[in-house]
């Protein structure tokens, strides 16, 4: 097979798709019934107050679900990539200021356990990361596709 | 390029439409709560002291690690781990004026130690003009 | 036709190797859908103090029976009172564990409740975990008001405060003792060892001071107790 190396990038790039969609679909899906939930949860990051926290809690998991979705119609692919990745970009940039500024821990109390949380976060951090590379990479190699066929 | 920002705009309009609906399910969420007769605001805490009618004596009601960090200008320390050892002080301040209103803070919405101080300074003082401040240290 | 699902069928057909593939990639998006959860035996604690007693060390023992490993990653407690220690911070499936408080109960009195919300590692669980501490911590007597106050140039009538013995055996209250020559303290027994009163009169209410009145046990009570009440002329 001599075309066996594009072969197997468009393998993981058929899995690597499926795999964003099924992840940023069940994360919209998960949120949608509890808004106050997740507002909250921004909240905590302490970097927009209360009232765009809501309209993000409320907007960003159908869009998330709409995204997922239109990874699957060939004209929507790009922007639906490309916003994923946007998102998971800012994400990691919340988590990692969450990290640079210290957990917020009222009291104290957990003592030693501040390197658990801190773990959790890092673990956070690096899947958000990796979620954006992943569209990002699949984003360039839509493009690169559409344009190679567009100059057909 | 453009064609990324125009599919990303019809995403944004499709989703915008189960959202505007969620948004309305849950229209109770973007309304404040209103305050409790006994809460007030840092806002409205400023324009009683600026009004100079009453005087405003502050209480933080936070560990005495945080109240050491930062805390309210003229802000005096109670919390109910030192509760005996600090009461004195709240009390000798409240000898300064013949009417004093006491408001109590502490961390944020999400703290029960202004409002357990407060009972506890009205049960103990018979002190009746004191306030909780809703939103605490974090909103000021 | 070259859709993704369509290269996917045709990959399982013509290449096996890529069955290693798919395992993966499931397993990242299935993975955020296992439910998980910390099965709590109990998940609050009541608890009634005797008068001056240290308060027990808690446990609050919970079973992860989700089939991923959790990972407590903040606990919260509502006062720093409560000192929450886990006995480590992963559990594996199947594996019991427990969060020992220990309750600081000084300066507090009567019925308290204190809560810890613990937030673990799990994705499908928005809210943190609740536990709740209700403690009846009585005190040995109790000093109703603490306060009694005169504004300046107002009457100097005198002005009670009333002392109750709480349950256990009967506490002798011998004198009481202003710090201040110009507020005077007079303990009235109501029912020795149960009931008191403290009559306090100001010799005029012309100057703000504050006087500090000490109550004088019989026989010593457990440190802590609050033997003090406050006069004041504002």
């Amino acid at each position: 097979m001599n075309n066996a190396p594009s072969n197997a990038a468009r393998i993981t790039a058929s899995v690597a798709l499926l795999a964003i969609a099924g992840v940023f679909l069940y994360a919209g899906i998960s949120k949608i019934s509890a808004p106050a939930d997740f507002a909250r949860a921004i909240e905590l990051y302490r970097i927009v107050p209360r009232t765009p926290a809501l309209v993000v809690a409320l907007y960003l998991p159908w869009l998330e679900i709409g995204c997922a979705f239109a990874i699957f119609i060939r004209s929507l692919r790009a922007g639906a990539l490309a916003f994923l990745a946007f998102c998971s970009a800012v994400f990691t940039v919340f988590i990692a200021s969450a990290l640079a500024r210290g957990l917020d821990i009222s009291c104290g109390c957990f003592g030693t356990g501040g390197s658990t949380g801190r773990a959790a976060l890092l673990v956070s951090l690096a899947r958000a990361a990796l979620l954006a590379l992943v569209c990002a990479w699949l984003l360039r190699r839509h493009m690169a596709q559409a344009s190679g066929r567009a100059q057909l | 390029m453009r064609a990324i920002i125009r599919q990303i705009l019809v995403l944004s309009i499709l989703a915008a439409i189960p959202a505007l609906i969620s948004a309305y399910i849950h229209r109770d969420l973007f309304q404040t709560p209103p305050l409790a007769p006994d809460e007030t605001t840092w806002e409205q805490t400023a324009a009683w002291q600026r009004a100079a009618a009453t005087r405003i004596l502050l209480i933080d009601a936070r560990d005495d690690n945080a109240y050491a960090a930062a805390h309210a200008p003229g802000a005096l320390p109670l919390n109910e781990a030192h509760w005996e050892r600090q009461l004195p002080a709240v009390i000798e301040a409240l000898g300064a004026a013949a009417d004093t209103r006491i408001v109590v803070y502490c961390d944020d919405t999400l703290c029960g130690a202004s409002r357990a101080v407060a009972v506890r300074l009205r049960r103990e003082l018979g002190h009746t003009d004191i306030f909780v401040l809703k939103g605490g240290w974090r909103s000021r | 036709m070259h859709t993704p699902l369509h290269i996917l069928a045709m990959t399982f057909i013509k290449c096996p190797r890529a069955l290693r593939i798919l395992p993966g990639a499931l397993v990242i998006v299935f993975a955020q859908t296992t439910a998980l959860a910390l099965d709590w035996t109990r998940t609050e604690i009541e608890h009634r103090a005797g008068i001056g007693e240290t308060l027990p060390l808690y446990q609050f023992t919970f079973k992860n029976t989700g089939d991923r490993p959790v990972v407590i990653t903040n606990i919260r407690p509502s006062c720093g009172c409560l000192a929450p220690m886990p006995d480590k911070e992963t559990y594996a499936p199947g594996e019991t564990g427990s969060i020992a408080v220990t309750f600081d109960r000084a300066g507090l009195v009567g019925e308290v409740t204190r809560t810890i919300a613990i937030t673990t590692d799990e994705k499908n669980r928005k809210e943190p975990y609740q536990l709740t501490l209700r403690a009846n911590l009585p005190e040995p007597l109790t000093i109703a008001p603490r306060l009694v106050f005169w504004k300046s140039r107002s009457p100097a009538a005198t002005k009670s405060i009333d002392i109750t013995i709480n349950g256990g055996g009967p506490v002798e209250i011998e004198r009481a003792t202003s710090n201040r020559d110009d507020i005077g303290a007079a303990l009235v027994t109501l029912e020795p060892g149960r009931r008191y009163r403290l009559d306090i009169t100001p010799r005029d209410t012309e100057t703000p001071r504050l006087a500090i009145i000490t109550l004088q046990p019989a026989v010593p009570l457990p440190a802590g107790t609050t033997l003090t009440a406050y006069a004041q002329v504002r």
